[in-house]
């Protein structure tokens, strides 16, 4: 313990710097995993803990398809009673719009306040006299006394008030007995804040972006009279659940569903998984790429101090021991990085939320926009990667110093391995690698998550980095004659450093070239999907004018448009046709799938889908009219592995019916399953769920943008509908899409950035282990400009060939990312497109980045002294 | 032979490594008018006839450690004539390898001043520093130091180079001179293909492949076994006597000193005393 802080930590503690850089590149990489973790379970936790405090101590519900279950229902379904507590319970979506700030979305929870005290803890409510509301106090101080029943009644009769979290309502100047105006579809209505729920516990749900109000009022603000969306039952304690589920499901109607509350989390959850394991994957990487700052620092470490060492070595310090320190001084760095990689976690966690919330919210579920809070586990999810990985990287180089004899103490300093042998071992031990990626490649998902893709992804990285000393070698050697022809004699020196140090330069090489990989392979799949979205959009959107209701966040499950609306729409004399699109979500084995309704005859007449499958989609969507059979999406058919001919039985509010699937169109705005049946079919399962949006055909020479014009100036200010032209639509699509992706360049650039801090460390750690080299050549009169151009040189070289060898891996990896990863986790089929420009582009930056990464080193060795150090002789 | 000339003229600076004195002097007596002589007179020419080639004078070169000065090398006045071999010698410590780096070019003197050829070293920046070096001294250390990514030809190329020759020229320069030294069928080897005696000739071919007015060695035999080390030491006597090159050797071994012409002994930083040795005589 002396010895580690007498030799390693006085020494980290004198090189601020070095430390330093390490330190930061183990917490941005510990950061990045920490964020990505707390982003993913945000998206769920929105959901999830909003789920769990909103059923409170609900056992079991009944849920319909569908338009919900209608009340009449509910007086059937008395004999629920007999297994415990009943209380019925509507949800929608309120989008709340502030002058001067994004719209917000409320999840509205209605209800029967009456029958629902023994469900949720109302204990928290607390109740402000409207007329202390200015009087600045603290809330905690106005605390009232407990809840009354009477005070419930006051909400029942006024059916438009609402109790609403402080979190939301405090910030946005809002108070008991202030009114507000929401959006609930393409309806504006217009509500009161009857109380506030105290900052904690329940009230902290989605952020507190939710309102309470009676069932009543609830029904009428979301315009859904006379239907609930849900009975949950709280079942006596002690009770056999298993055996009351099964009890229930026996007696209930055809169409209903009794589940846990957990089980929609679930489903939930393994809709997003695929995405939250990309997420992951990515930020993986940025964890790697922080060892390979650990195995530089180490390094360079071992070689700066090799007198120091074979000191220690002769004093009788074991080589275990010496082993010990450094590895030591590993665990200590990684230490102190895991733990402000946690801190400065949650810091990035915020920023990653906000890139990644706009896709979870316009792919999948409406979430919060925070964060969760940090746990335990994330602190042990801290450490436990950070440390042991940080322990693995700096094995190599705690083992060289472990092999340092007594005698570098004497002899100053041994020289270098200063020849390589072809690597011909690594060589083959790469291609055969990359041949077992390939053969990865070809197997099936696991579960529906492409955990074999990813496999291949690993192994086809590592095959390419074993053929890295191979390819500096061979490099070396090609070019090491013309540069000696041609140019200057210190990149003639750079060509032949390079090629002495290969074994040294490979990992750090094969780090750079494997970031460099994924980001050609992550551009190479963006860039190909994007091709692909810009095509399938040019031939799909046809309509001339796309109409949703304006509540409506993106494509998150929401209210419908008011039928006033649709009628006013479609009776305009400038439309040619209007394609009515219903839809609703259905569970479907351990997911949720959307299954929807449109006018097939409209869409065949004026527009078209992008079919799969068959051949004649266009036809056998017509032959699927009034029959009972859908068009999937792709994802739903791959994802679920049917195809056209086969047959799903998807949940109606009649009970489950069996569905013919007719044709798979792709579709790539969303990679959740999507079934569409003619909308008259639609209608006769699942009831009236209200239309989702309209598509619009216009009559010939109508010039849209004028029609958008008429329509909202039509509707007015009593409703709020989105109307899109269809240029506006394409362009918001690809906004969509690019958002989507944004965090995924985020993650690359950090990933560069460390590789860069690598590179520049890899080419200190060279100088240092040539310092006499430099000395030498210093001393036979090369000059510090003729030094500085040879490091810089150097430091291309390395840029260039790890720029080349993550080129190669990278296309090769976009393969697996299109044709095995992505199919398997979103079920789209991309078309592969080479984005040229792009790559072109990156390379140059890199070779230029690589150059900028070589000026730091090449300064300290133009500073390198001009004595013979070392050299015994006298002074 | 004109054209080369007039380019030195033009250049002012001191010679070009490719021309020695000698042929200098040849040159100057057959072929140049008298203004020219008079044009040289003024300029470079009275760096063509100086007494001494290095002449070092009250030199002081002191060291700031941990707060304390260390005057390694405290008033020492040296000069060398061409063709000199001049030893120095002296326990550890004594200030020699001080001496050699100030006189060397790879130094400045805290104090005092240092001549080599025309240039003045004292005054003189890094940049120009590392010019006299590359064109006019040549190294030898007693780790042989030859660089290990190049091959021998290369490792004595490589001044030549350095000082911006075509590759054609300096690789016949470099085969006659290893060929001189004897490792002519080692060219194409690597050091750590080579023994420790071959090593340090072929750093002798280094430090002599761009012709420098002076020689600096530290040590040159410290770490060879004697047979090697005698066989260094003839061929630096002998490449001395060819060449006409001037030679400043540290070195605590007295047959080394005695080698030399002339033998400087150092203690403390100064010049303890001096002496002809045997071979001058």
């Amino acid at each position: 313990m002396r010895l580690f802080s007498w030799f390693i930590l006085r020494r980290v503690l004198h090189e601020p710097l070095r430390s330093g850089v390490t330190t930061l590149g183990i917490a941005l990489g510990v950061a990045v995993v920490v964020a990505i973790q707390l982003t993913n379970a945000s998206s769920l936790a929105g959901f999830q803990t909003a789920l769990n405090t909103v059923s409170g101590r609900t056992s079991l519900e009944i849920v319909g398809t569908g338009a919900g279950i209608d009340e009449l229902r509910l007086t059937a379904l008395g004999w629920l009673r007999e297994y415990g507590e009943v209380a019925p319970v509507i949800e929608g979506n309120l989008v709340y719009r502030q002058p001067g700030h994004p719209a917000e979305v409320l999840r509205l929870l209605g209800v029967d306040i009456l029958r629902d005290q023994p469900f949720r803890e109302y204990d928290l409510l607390e109740w402000r006299d409207p007329s202390a509301a200015d009087g600045g106090s603290p809330p905690a101080a106005q605390a009232a006394a407990d809840v009354k029943t009477q005070d419930f009644l006051e909400l029942l009769l006024d059916p438009s008030s609402v109790i609403m979290a402080a979190r939301f309502a405090e910030p946005r100047g809002l108070g008991p007995g202030s009114a507000f105006v929401v959006n609930v579809g393409d309806r504006v209505v217009s509500l009161k804040v009857r109380a506030l729920l105290r900052d904690e516990g329940p009230a902290r749900v989605l952020d507190g972006r939710f309102v309470l109000m009676d069932i009543a009022g609830a029904q009428q603000a979301l315009n859904r009279f006379g239907r609930v969306d849900r009975v949950e039952i709280r079942v006596a304690e002690g009770t056999d659940l298993d055996a009351v589920e099964a009890a229930i499901a026996r007696r209930i109607d055809e169409g209903l569903i009794v589940q846990r509350p957990a089980q929609r989390g679930r489903q939930v959850e393994n809709m997003l998984a695929a995405f939250h394991l990309n997420l992951t994957a990515l930020s993986y990487i940025a964890l790697l790429v922080g060892l390979f700052l650990v195995y530089n620092t180490v390094s360079v470490a071992v070689l700066s101090r090799r007198s120091e060492i074979g000191t220690l070595r002769a004093l009788g310090v074991s080589r275990g021991q010496v082993r010990g320190l450094f590895l030591a001084e590993a665990a200590a760095l990684a230490a102190v990085g895991s733990g402000a990689g946690i801190l400065a976690g949650r810091l990035l966690a915020d920023a990653t939320v906000a890139l990644t919330s706009t896709t979870v919210s316009a792919l999948y579920i409406a979430t919060a926009a925070a964060p969760p809070a940090l746990t335990g586990m994330h602190v042990i999810l801290a450490f436990a990667t950070g440390v042991p990985l940080a322990l693995m990287a700096a094995l190599v180089p705690a083992l060289e110093a472990s092999r340092v004899e007594p005698m570098a103490a004497i002899r100053g300093g041994d020289q270098v391995e200063a020849r390589a042998r072809f690597p011909g071992r690594s060589l083959g031990a790469g291609i055969m690698l990359l041949a077992g990626g390939g053969w990865l490649a070809t197997l099936g998902p696991v579960r529906g998550l492409p955990l074999f893709g990813y496999a291949s992804a690993i192994v086809l990285l590592f095959g390419a980095s074993c053929t890295v000393p191979a390819m500096l070698f061979a490099t070396a050697r090609a070019v090491q004659r013309p540069v000696r022809r041609f140019l200057k004699v210190e990149d003639w020196l750079a060509v032949t450093n390079l090629s002495a140090s290969v074994p040294r330069l490979s990992i750090s090489v094969a780090a750079l070239a494997v970031s460099l990989s994924m980001m050609v392979a992550v551009s190479v799949m963006i860039g190909s999907f994007r091709e692909t979205v810009v095509y399938w959009i040019g031939q799909t959107l046809h309509a001339d004018l796309f109409v949703s209701p304006g509540s409506r966040q993106q494509t998150g499950p929401d209210e419908p448009l008011s039928p006033e609306v649709v009628r006013a729409i479609a009776s305009s004399p400038a439309v040619a046709a209007v394609d009515r699109f219903a839809s609703t979500e259905v569970p479907y084995g351990d997911t949720r799938v959307r299954v929807g309704g449109g006018d097939f005859n409209v869409l065949l007449q004026h527009g078209t889908l992008l079919f799969k499958a068959p051949a004649d989609g266009r036809e056998a969507m017509r032959r699927a009219i009034g029959r009972q059979a859908v068009v999937v999406s792709e994802s739903f058919a791959i994802r679920q592995n049917v195809a056209v001919g086969g047959e799903v039985r998807l949940p109606t509010a009649g009970g489950p019916v069996p569905f013919t699937i007719a044709a798979v169109y792709y579709d790539y705005s969303s990679d959740r399953g999507v079934l569409v049946m003619d909308r008259a079919m639609f209608e006769r399962h699942y009831g009236d769920v209200g239309i989702g949006g309209l598509s619009v055909y216009l009559r010939e020479g109508v010039d849209p943008e004028r029609v958008r014009e008429q329509f909202l100036s039509a509707l007015g200010d009593t409703h709020r509908v989105l109307i899109n032209t269809n240029a506006s639509l394409r362009g918001e699509a690809l906004r969509i899409f690019d958002s989507t992706f944004a965090i995924t360049y985020a993650l690359e650039i950090i990933a560069i950035i460390v590789a860069i801090a690598g590179v520049s460390g890899t080419l200190l750690t060279l100088i240092l282990e040539r310092e006499r080299e430099f000395t030498v050549l210093r001393l036979i009169g090369t000059g510090r400009r003729q030094i500085r151009r040879m490091v810089v040189v150097e430091a291309v070289l390395i840029g260039s060939i790890s720029q080349s060898v993550g080129l190669v891996a990278g296309l090769l990896l976009s393969l697996v990312l299109i044709y095995v990863i992505n199919v398997q986790s979103f079920g789209w089929t991309i078309q592969f497109h080479l984005p040229t420009a792009f790559l072109v582009q990156s390379s140059i930056l890199m070779v230029l980045a690589t150059a900028l990464a070589g000026l730091y080193p090449a300064r300290r060795a133009q500073n390198l002294g001009t004595y013979a150090r070392g050299d015994g002789g006298g002074t | 032979m004109r054209r080369p000339l007039f380019s030195i003229l033009r250049s002012g600076r001191s010679w070009r490594p490719d021309y020695n004195l000698e042929d200098a002097r040849h040159f100057l007596h057959g072929h140049l008018a008298p203004w020219h002589f008079q044009h040289l007179c003024c300029g470079t020419l009275s760096a063509l006839t100086p007494p001494f080639i290095l002449e070092a004078t009250d030199v002081s070169r002191t060291y700031t450690t941990g707060g304390a000065e260390v005057h390694a090398v405290a008033g020492v006045s040296l000069a060398l004539r061409r063709g000199d071999f001049v030893a120095l010698v002296g326990p550890s410590g004594c200030g020699k390898s001080t001496l050699l780096h100030v006189c060397g070019a790879m130094d400045r003197p805290s104090s005092g001043a240092v001549r080599l050829e025309s240039a003045v070293l004292e005054s003189a920046d890094d940049t120009e520093l590392t010019r006299i070096r590359r064109e006019r001294v040549g190294f030898v250390f007693q780790f042989f130091n030859l660089l290990p990514t190049l091959t021998l030809l290369e490792n004595v190329e490589l001044p030549l180079l350095l000082a911006s020759r075509r590759l054609a020229d300096a690789e016949p320069a470099a085969r006659a001179l290893l060929d001189r030294v004897g490792l002519g069928p080692r060219l194409h080897h690597y050091p750590q293909q080579l023994s420790g005696g071959e090593l340090q000739r072929g750093a002798l071919a280094r430090a002599l492949v761009h012709s420098p007015a002076l020689l600096v060695a530290d040590e040159p035999t410290g770490n060879l076994d004697t047979e090697n080390g005698q066989r260094v030491l003839a061929l630096l006597a002998d490449l001395n006597q060819e060449t006409g090159v001037t030679m400043l050797l540290a070195t605590h071994a007295p047959d080394v000193a005695a080698a030399a012409h002339r033998v400087v002994r150092m203690r403390d930083g100064r010049i303890e005393s001096e002496s002809a040795a045997r071979a001058a005589v």
